[in-house]
């Protein structure tokens, strides 16, 4: 499996950025968070080594990542 | 080359399939409704350097740029293959007796296991709260597994409350962890809500279908809370219909053949407090009972004190078309108690409807009764 294709990337950083800043701006619905709320992780940290499902129920791992840039996005469709 | 990775935390990821169809994002999704990750609150952005480490958080506009246009992937790192857990060795471990481990066995069983294993998740999660009562993501986890229950055949009658209870414990132990208090808004009362959970449902549906596309089917649909909107102040609504049994004439459903379970969600808060009750009838299975569908819809009928105020009295379900079925029918609604009100309060509720008895049994025109029943916070602890 493989999630590296240019333009699949290349729109899914898109829409990755617009829904960012989108949130950041004006405060959509799953905007939830502020800086009051403690992280479990900080900048430097090595991501926290977890395994899980996909939608589709295959194992993904941050760390099966490795060796690529990677934007994470923790959401809610709400 | 960069991937772009999400994690949800929903009690329904699947609803995110919905949406990243509608909003044409086709990143992959990671799972997270046990809230493993423990962020309290989303969305929260990372960058993610090629050795795994987080270079940023939130990140601006300008360090998505410069994120972007930085470097080549490196050669010399290399990924680590996601496995799935041992649901054996977890299980083996589980059997030792520490509390961590029989969470990590329902940790992976709930996420890996499938329905058929959704049992012993829950086992499990009920040995970690005995045995660590203080220990709230243990209550949440609990929670999440209750109520993903309470939507499968496997059902049993208290799953959706149970559910309720250990997320409100959770909360309580831990009152900043704003999934978790996210998770209770979702099925309670508009005053305690912070926006629409899933309102966004039907407009996606109807620009997948606008744009030819054939919107992915949800496991479970959303429920009235859970379109619902938040409201400043408490709204009455007129009822659908006037009372249907004023005088307690219909004959009462002696032998059980339909199944009443209320659960009442209240605030998270204090302010302002409210209740949602979500109220559901199911023939019984066990007596082979069914709906009859041939004549008038099911009315349901809330009758509270008279210091109690409810949104809505009379409720009416429609009738699938079909002559018999089986469903499930729901109707939810909303409470606000004076100051000084007992405690607790019960409020009657009735349901007016037609059922039948075994395939070609007689089919009869009952009332069923139940109470929901609005108490303290103090009172309901699990």
């Amino acid at each position: 499996m493989t999630y590296s294709a240019p333009m699949i990337l290349a729109k899914g950083f898109r829409v990755v950025l617009k829904t960012y800043l989108f949130a950041a701006l004006f405060g959509v619905s799953s905007l939830s968070f502020s800086n009051a709320f403690s992280l479990p992780f900080k900048v430097g940290d090595p991501f926290p080594k977890l395994t899980l499902p996909t939608l589709e129920g295959d194992p993904l791992s941050v760390q099966s990542l490795k060796g690529k840039k990677t934007v994470l996005h923790i959401f809610a469709s709400w | 080359m960069i991937n772009v990775v999400g994690i949800v935390p929903e009690q329904h990821p699947d609803r995110t399939r919905l949406f990243m169809q509608w909003k044409q994002m086709n990143w992959p999704v990671m799972i997270d409704p046990l809230n493993l990750l423990d962020v309290e609150a989303v969305p929260v952005t990372l960058l993610i350097d090629e050795q795994g480490s987080i270079l940023s958080i939130n990140p601006s506009a300008m360090d998505f740029q410069q994120f972007a246009g930085l470097g080549q992937p490196s050669s010399t790192v290399k990924p680590e293959p996601a496995v799935k857990p041992s649901l054996e060795k977890l299980a083996q471990d589980a059997e030792s007796g520490t509390a961590k481990a029989r969470i990590d066995c329902a940790d992976g069983l709930f996420l890996w296991g499938g329905e058929a294993r959704l049992d012993e998740a829950i086992s499990w999660y009920r040995q970690a709260v005995k045995s660590e009562p203080f220990n709230s993501r243990a209550h949440f986890k609990l929670g999440v597994a209750l109520r993903r229950r309470a939507e499968t055949e496997k059902h049993q009658p208290e799953d959706f409350a149970e559910a309720v209870a250990h997320w409100r414990r959770a909360l309580e132990i831990n009152p900043n962890q704003y999934i978790w208090r996210r998770r209770i808004q979702q099925f309670g009362p508009r005053l305690d809500k912070p926006y629409s959970f899933y309102d966004w449902v039907n407009e996606a549906r109807k620009e997948i279908i606008e744009r030819g596309e054939t919107p992915v089917e949800l496991n479970v649909e959303p429920s009235g809370a859970e379109f619902a909107f938040p409201e400043s102040a408490f709204t009455q609504h007129p009822a659908e219909l006037s009372e249907p049994d004023p005088d307690g004439r219909i004959a009462r459903d002696q032998q059980g053949l339909i199944s009443p379970e209320v659960v009442v969600v209240p605030s998270t808060g204090e302010a302002n407090p409210s209740w949602r009750v979500h109220v559901s009838f199911a023939p019984n299975a066990k007596l082979d009972a069914h709906w009859n569908n041939e004549a008038e819809d099911t009315l349901i009928w809330v009758d509270p004190p008279e210091s109690v105020t409810v949104d809505q009295r009379g409720h009416r379900v429609a009738i699938p078309p079909q002559p018999v079925s089986d469903e499930t029918r729901r109707i939810e609604f909303e409470v606000q108690l004076p100051g000084e009100a007992a405690d607790p309060v019960e409020i009657p509720v009735y349901a007016l409807c037609y059922v039948c008895e075994g395939v070609n049994g007689t089919c009869l025109y009952r009332r069923v009764d139940l109470t929901a029943i609005i108490s303290s916070p103090e009172r309901e602890a699990p």
